[in-house]
């Protein structure tokens, strides 16, 4: 028999039962939809955060930190250099701060290393100032280098004000990727201009609505700081290390001996915990403010969700001019801050110039991510790339379909359940009809292959209703998701995606259920004794 | 249709030798067929008869490649049948035999034309060519007006010419047909008894299963009868006188 005859005659039996096979393909239909409609979620969420990395450049991205506070700046996804052992006061205050998980390793870093030997590898803390972003801008396959620092602020608009965060961003930076995308308006050219960039995600929380954020074009906008009064002179005092400005700053600050930095030091390791954390809290109650005044420039796609572009972008100058203003109102800040054993004040090797918590490097399209990372991290400082951030995600995502996989796969099982049910029940219906073809020279492996084929089809067609079905329910939840995020004034975003290679494992695994499915059923038929099966008696 | 001519009838062709088939019934052992030995030439009409149980469809099967014996052995142009792979005793009977039953056995579903041409799905026949023979075929045995009918809509005596043009469509050497007319009227029977004797006259041998002595006697050239699987008399028909 040929394909032909075997695909027609699988054809004729199918169409022959209908209502039979109906029932039976539905089973799979149902199933190739659930599997499909699945992935299809796990395909679009992937698709969807892929297209955002690449549009913002995240790929060519890599963020700076010094050693041992990678961690805590990017939500623990950081990189943790080798070796990286800070002093026993600060690696205890670490475990308290970090997840369970770091902390696992924090403490068996520190159960391996013997407290004596801890000093032998103990890494000198090397500043991530001006002069190490000039090192790393050197590193070949960097493109640029540039701080990366957040302030806590409050920004009013007319006479709509609000919490928000501000970066201070040098215009070099604006030719990367992640600021590629204006909206509207235009970036600023100078490191002096006294002008913002607010992100779509400040237009929303400022009440403006996505579709006129062109309004918000030449507007002024008041970026303040809160500087704690009375208490933050000795916050500064405690933890900055410019004694020039600090002095000049806080110039009614009585507590002379604070200035001592042998002092400060002592002082801050022996108290550090709950009766500090009571002291500031305490104190931390009076505040003034600074203020920039600055019209808006442009607006810049992001800044909906999560922390990757602040709201508000400022000027170098303008950044520096808040900075220097005072502690950031943010108590939340400070705390990160202690709690990253990194505190200015406590540094012994003092330096005059500013150290930054965060240096983003805009990254060569063609250099390998790792190699950039070897050689950051050999100047000593640690790093967090999205690119290999990107390959972590994927990994999930492949467990995530997985997961959603065998849920499909179960109701696959299912429906082959019913595939063997109605090939059996068939082939005891035409077992004298096997005789004939057995008669007429039908070989084991034709009968075989009939019903293989018989199955086969089952499956293929449901399979075929199945991803159809199952693009359908997509469409469908799409629709309602758009309609709900439009609703919320959240632009819309495709969670679902039907990639051809999802096509064809569902259109395989449907064929492949069904084929597997039809092998017992084939297999008996093809052991039907033609002299039982055409007996007349 | 050449197949057999310019051979004597004496020629031996199918040959069967202490040919037996036990079947284990409970305790005991059913001897249903019992160290038989049959030669058969070619272009003869064999007809066996004999009372019901005494193993003629049993003996009827082995011949046709559709059982295996239990001890002995059976030659087809000097190849023994019996030692063949179950690939190819299904060869031997989509291209060398064919077989008609008491009980037509045509498929339910199938047209009469659907029926036939079934029979050389398994010989290689390209598909156009499928049809044309099993046309030429059923018109030959009168049944041109019947082709898309189904069997449920054909008479006991239209079934079994349909059956009869599925056995003989591939052009069999050797047709098989176990009690033919056994579930047809006289007259039916006589139609079919003619159709099976033009074709013999054509050159195909044939060995049929009958109870009907009259039946063997008008159409066979030797009647052989069986009796507790065994063969008791050998003697020449009728036809063959
Ligand atoms: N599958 C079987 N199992 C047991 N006995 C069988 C089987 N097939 C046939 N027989 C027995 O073998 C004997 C010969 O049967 P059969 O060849 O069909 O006789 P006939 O065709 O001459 O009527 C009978 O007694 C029958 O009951
Ligand atoms: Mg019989």
């Amino acid at each position: 028999m040929t394909v032909a005859d075997l695909l027609q005659n699988a054809a004729g039996n199918l169409w022959r039962m209908k209502l039979r096979a109906l029932l039976t393909v539905s089973g799979v239909v149902i199933a190739i939809a659930a599997f499909v409609s699945m992935l299809s979620f796990g395909a679009g969420m992937q698709e969807t955060i892929s297209e955002r990395f690449e549009s913002l450049g995240l790929f060519t991205t890599m963020y700076v930190y010094p050693a041992g506070k990678g961690e805590e700046k990017f939500r623990g996804h950081g990189r943790r250099s080798e070796g990286d052992t800070t002093s026993e006061d600060s690696t205890r205050i670490d475990s308290t701060k970090i997840d369970s998980l770091q902390a696992y390793s924090s403490n068996a870093d520190s159960s391996v290393t013997d407290p004596a030997k801890a000093d032998t590898i103990q890494r000198p803390v090397i500043p991530l100032d001006s002069v190490a972003i000039e090192l790393l801008a050197k590193i070949p396959g960097v493109n640029l280098a540039y701080p990366h620092e957040n302030l806590s602020v409050k920004v009013t608009l007319a006479d709509t004000t609000f919490e928000s965060t501000a970066r201070a961003v040098p215009v070099s930076a604006f030719k990367t990727k992640m600021f590629s995308l204006i909206k509207a308006g235009a970036t600023f050219d100078s490191d002096t201009a006294r002008s913002a960039l607010v992100t779509e995600g400040f237009a929303l929380e400022a009440g403006v609505k996505l579709d006129s954020v062109k309004t918000l074009i030449g507007k002024s906008i008041i970026v303040s700081v809160e500087v704690i009064s009375l208490d933050s002179a000795i916050t500064r005092a405690l933890f900055n290390r410019n004694l020039d400005s600090l002095k000049s700053h806080f110039k009614g600050l009585r507590f002379d001996s604070l200035l001592d930095s042998e002092y400060r030091s002592q002082l801050l390791s022996r108290e550090l915990g709950g009766a500090l954390q009571r002291f500031l809290d305490g104190y931390l109650n009076s505040r003034e403010q600074f203020a920039e005044t600055l019209s808006i420039a442009g607006v810049i796609d992001g800044g909906r969700s999560g922390n990757l572009i602040r709201p508000v972008i400022l000027s170098v100058a303008s950044g520096r001019r808040l900075s220097d203003a005072g502690f950031s109102g943010s108590r939340q800040d400070m705390f990160t801050s202690l709690a990253s054993g990194r505190i200015p004040g406590m540094n012994t090797a003092s330096s005059s110039s500013e150290e930054y918590s965060r240096v983003t490097l805009d990254l060569d399209q063609g250099t390998p991510y790792e190699s950039i990372r070897d050689s950051v991290e050999a100047l000593g400082f640690e790093t967090f790339s999205f690119a290999e951030e990107f390959t972590e995600i994927q990994k999930v995502f492949l467990f995530f379909n997985l997961a959603l996989g065998m849920i499909g796969l179960i109701a696959l099982v299912t429906a082959g359940l019913g595939i063997v049910n109605t090939m059996v029940m068939s082939i005891l219906e035409r077992r004298r009809e096997i005789g004939v073809l057995k008669s007429l020279g039908a070989d084991d492996s034709d009968i075989k292959l009939m019903y293989l084929f018989e199955s086969g089809m089952i499956g293929s067609v449901g399979a075929i209703g199945g991803i159809f079905v199952g693009w359908l329910i997509t469409r469908g939840a799409s629709l309602v998701a758009d309609w709900y995020m439009s609703s919320k004034d959240i632009p819309s975003m495709e969670f679902f995606a039907l990639p051809i290679w999802l096509i064809l494992i569902a259109f395989g695994i449907g064929l492949f259920i069904s084929v597997i499915a039809g092998l017992y059923p084939a297999s008996r038929a093809a052991q039907v004794d033609p002299v039982q099966a055409l007996r007349n008696d | 249709m050449e197949t057999g001519s310019g051979l004597t009838p004496d020629d031996s062709w199918l040959q069967a030798v202490g040919l037996s088939r036990y079947y284990i019934r409970g305790p005991q052992e059913v001897r249903a067929l019992d160290g038989v030995d049959l030669d058969v030439s070619r272009g003869e009409f064999l007809a066996l008869v004999g009372s019901s149980g005494s193993g003629k469809s049993t003996l009827l099967n082995l011949l046709a490649g559709l059982d295996t014996p239990t001890a002995g052995k059976i030659l087809v142009d000097g190849e023994q049948l019996d030692t063949f792979s179950r690939k190819r005793l299904s060869r031997y009977r989509a291209r060398q035999i064919g077989m008609v039953f008491q009980s037509f056995n045509l498929i339910s579903h199938k047209t009469a034309l659907e029926n036939v041409e079934t029979a050389l799905y398994f010989n290689d026949t390209p598909k156009p060519e499928r049809r044309k023979l099993a046309t030429d075929m059923l018109t030959h045995l009168g049944l041109a007006e019947r082709l898309d009918h189904r069997p449920a809509d054909l008479s006991g005596g239209e079934q079994q010419r349909v059956a009869l043009a599925r056995a003989l469509v591939k052009r069999p050497q050797i047709l098989f047909a176990d009690e033919p007319t056994g579930n047809l009227d006289r007259e039916n029977t006589i139609q079919i008894a003619e159709t099976l004797k033009s074709f013999n006259r054509d050159g195909i041998t044939i060995v049929m299963v009958t109870h009907d002595g009259d039946l063997a006697e008008s159409c066979a050239t030797r009647i052989v009868r069986m009796d507790y699987g065994k063969i008791v008399s050998d003697t020449p028909a009728g036809a063959g006188k």
